[in-house]
């Protein structure tokens, strides 16, 4: 069995039909040869019996006159049957009379002694004349011919399994294609998918059968692993980037430290050897002052990437009133738009727009956006600050006229570690966080923060949307109170 | 065959190692036949004069009459009781089913024919011209082996019918009919 489960499918299923019917077969030759064995030997036994009590009832009158003679007349006519090869006759005395066919064992002397061996059928008849026993009939009768006709049938039978094998092989060997080739042919396509590592092959259903299923089945897999290869892939493309990203934000962060850094040591050292003017010292120690600054800045913008990263940072929320956080972010903007002669305007609104919000947080996101606009803006240029609201929203926009942003690289401005390349990273320096973090905190605040730009050198619009806060509670009791 | 017959023979004598000489022997051999050619015959109803009558065998010679009385000894005919008598003339043979006369008594002979001609009465004899003289079984010799002739024309005539199986071990004797008969 173990050598059938080695074999080729298509092998294996010549044999598992070939099996079943030689079995089937053997089976049936088997049953055949027992019945007409038993049949056989029923009828002999019949026979031989009927013949037995016809001879003991003709011979009683030659038992009973003492006629062996008479008696022997009487067996003899037992030549015509084939079957019967000897018949012995015994009286109280001992042997009577006998018929022998040559060839064959001579009569016993004594009556019921003749039990010869498994080839023949020993039948024994009482000789009654009037209710008086006067002696016994003992026929022997052979099997051989039926065992010669059982011999003939083993044989036709061994041919016919011969002959039914040969058929058998012939009609499974085109028949089992019919389980063989879906199976093959799935197998096939199994290798190709396994080998190529191709998951785009499909398997050809060719049957609605529990194969059809398989291949269903098979090709639903391969549905279902094709989608993850390339979802893995898109990963694995994106880790790539993400991981180059991180070494060229590394790359900048070391240089965005080392720059205020350098020139911090360079003024300290010039002013330690003492032989600065008092205007130079003037600006050497405003240069200190700024470089730490905007060197903390950066430490501050880190630090906060790094809560939004681990979700530490949170919102302090109130009711706030957005006007004086926008004109108190450009106030600290101002300064350094000014040392680049660009100008902000405030086309703010006068009615009091409220939000619930964190108002330092709200101010750090606006501050950002401005900062960014002075940063990109070439000497000489105009920021424009917007605050109004919709039915529903409170929205500050922030229009520059600097280098604008392509088209392409808009729908990645709010990604941490970001600036449309490296080459901007130097000419305007930055860690790309700063609309990270804005994104960050409007969308805690439950708004949205978009980009547009009309193109490179066109400048840029960032807007911030923050629900509105329907009746801020404090402002109706303001105004309860000054009634 | 010839060898299987010669050894049934041979047995046959072993069986019978005196058969012809011994007196006794001789008559119980002949008495069992007695007994036996009635198991062959059929008699019709009217050679009984009873519905229980009994079936009798007659001898004409007493010294028979021990070895015929133990052949038939527990042993009925048909449903009758057996009765084995003695006679001694032709006048009581119609009571008789069967008659033996045997040779010490031939002189007797043609009287008890006659006097069971046409009757249901089975005569056995011995004398060689018992048969042409009208009986209808004669115990004859042949070597050492008792044997018996039957002429079935006398049977017939007696309203007896003989089995075939009886006649087939018989040597069957048909007398040309006298002038006169």
């Amino acid at each position: 069995m173990a050598s059938i489960r080695n074999l080729p499918l298509r092998q294996r299923i010549v044999v598992i039909i070939m099996i079943i019917s030689a079995a089937a077969l053997v089976l049936f030759g088997g049953v055949l040869l027992t019945y007409d064995f038993l049949t056989e030997q029923r009828d002999l036994v019949n026979n031989s019996t009927t013949l037995a009590n016809v001879i003991a009832d003709n011979i009683a009158a030659a038992v009973a006159f003492n006629d062996p003679d008479a008696a022997v007349d009487t067996l003899t006519s037992l030549r015509a049957e084939p079957s019967v090869v000897a018949a012995c006759v015994y009286t109280q005395e001992g042997l009577f009379a006998k018929y022998v066919e040559q060839g064959q064992a001579p009569c016993p002397e004594k009556a019921g002694t003749d039990l010869g061996v498994g080839q023949y059928v020993h039948i024994e008849s009482p000789i009654d004349l009037n209710g008086r026993q006067l002696g016994i009939v003992h026929l022997r009768a052979t099997l051989a011919p039926m065992y010669a006709r059982l011999r003939l049938e083993i044989l036709a039978i061994v041919g016919l399994l011969l002959c039914s094998s040969l058929f058998a092989f012939v009609l499974s060997s085109w028949l089992e294609q019919f389980i063989s080739v879906p199976i093959l042919s799935l197998a096939r396509t199994a290798n190709a998918v396994s080998q190529k590592k191709d998951y785009s092959i499909r398997a050809v259903k060719e049957t609605k059968d529990e194969l059809g299923q398989l291949v269903d089945a098979f090709n639903d897999m391969l549905v279902q692993i094709e989608a993850r290869d390339s979802e893995l892939q898109q990963r694995a493309t994106e880790l790539v980037r993400a991981n180059r990203t991180k070494d060229e934000f590394l790359a900048t962060l070391s240089h965005e430290l080392r720059t205020p850094l350098n020139s911090i040591l360079g003024w300290s050292i010039l002013m330690q050897g003492g032989r600065l003017t008092a205007e130079r010292e003037k600006t050497a120690l405003q240069s200190i002052e700024r470089n730490a600054r905007l060197q903390s800045r950066l430490i501050e913008d880190l630090l906060d990437v790094s809560r939004i990263i681990t979700g530490k940072f949170t919102l302090d929320s109130s009711e706030v009133v957005l006007r004086p956080i926008v004109e108190g972010a450009i106030e600290i903007i101002r300064p350094i738009a000014e040392s680049k002669q660009i100008q902000i305007q405030c086309n703010c609104m006068h009615d009091p727009v409220y939000v619930a919000g964190d108002a330092p947080r709200l101010q750090q996101a606006i501050w950002n956006l401005l900062s960014n606009a002075v940063k990109f803006s070439s000497n000489g240029g105009s920021v424009d600050v917007l605050l109004d609201k919709t039915d529903t929203h409170a929205r500050v926009s922030v229009t520059d006229t600097g280098i604008g942003i392509d088209p392409d690289f808009l729908p990645h401005v709010f990604e941490r570690f970001t600036q449309a390349d490296g080459s901007s990273t130097r000419a305007y320096g930055g860690l790309g966080l700063g609309l990270a973090i804005v994104r960050h905190i409007v969308e805690m605040h439950g708004g949205v923060v978009r980009a547009d730009s009309k193109g490179k050198g066109r400048g840029a619009t960032f807007t911030i949307e923050l629900p509105l806060l329907e009746r801020p509670v404090r402002d109706v009791q303001v105004r309860a109170s000054s009634m | 065959m010839k060898r299987v017959s010669g050894v049934a023979f041979w047995i046959l004598l072993g069986l019978f190692p005196s058969a012809a000489q011994d007196g006794p022997v001789e008559y119980q051999v002949k008495a069992g036949f007695l007994y036996n050619f009635a198991k062959f015959i059929e008699w019709p109803t009217e050679a009984f004069p009873a519905k229980d009558s009994a079936f009798t065998i007659c001898l004409t010679d007493d010294r028979f009459q021990g070895a015929v009385e133990q052949a038939v000894q527990g042993e009925t005919w048909n449903g009758r009781p057996l009765s084995v008598k003695q006679i001694d003339s032709g006048s009581d043979v119609r009571r008789c089913q069967v008659v033996y006369i045997s040779l010490a008594a031939r002189q007797k002979t043609m009287e008890i024919l006659m006097a069971a001609a046409n009757a249901p009465v089975l005569t056995v004899g011995e004398t060689t011209d018992f048969i042409s003289a009208g009986g209808i079984i004669r115990f004859t010799q042949s070597g050492r082996r008792i044997r018996f002739e039957i002429n079935p024309d006398a049977a017939e005539r007696a309203s007896l019918r003989v089995s075939s199986r009886l006649l087939r071990l018989a040597d069957i004797v048909r007398p040309r009919p006298r002038a006169g008969d």
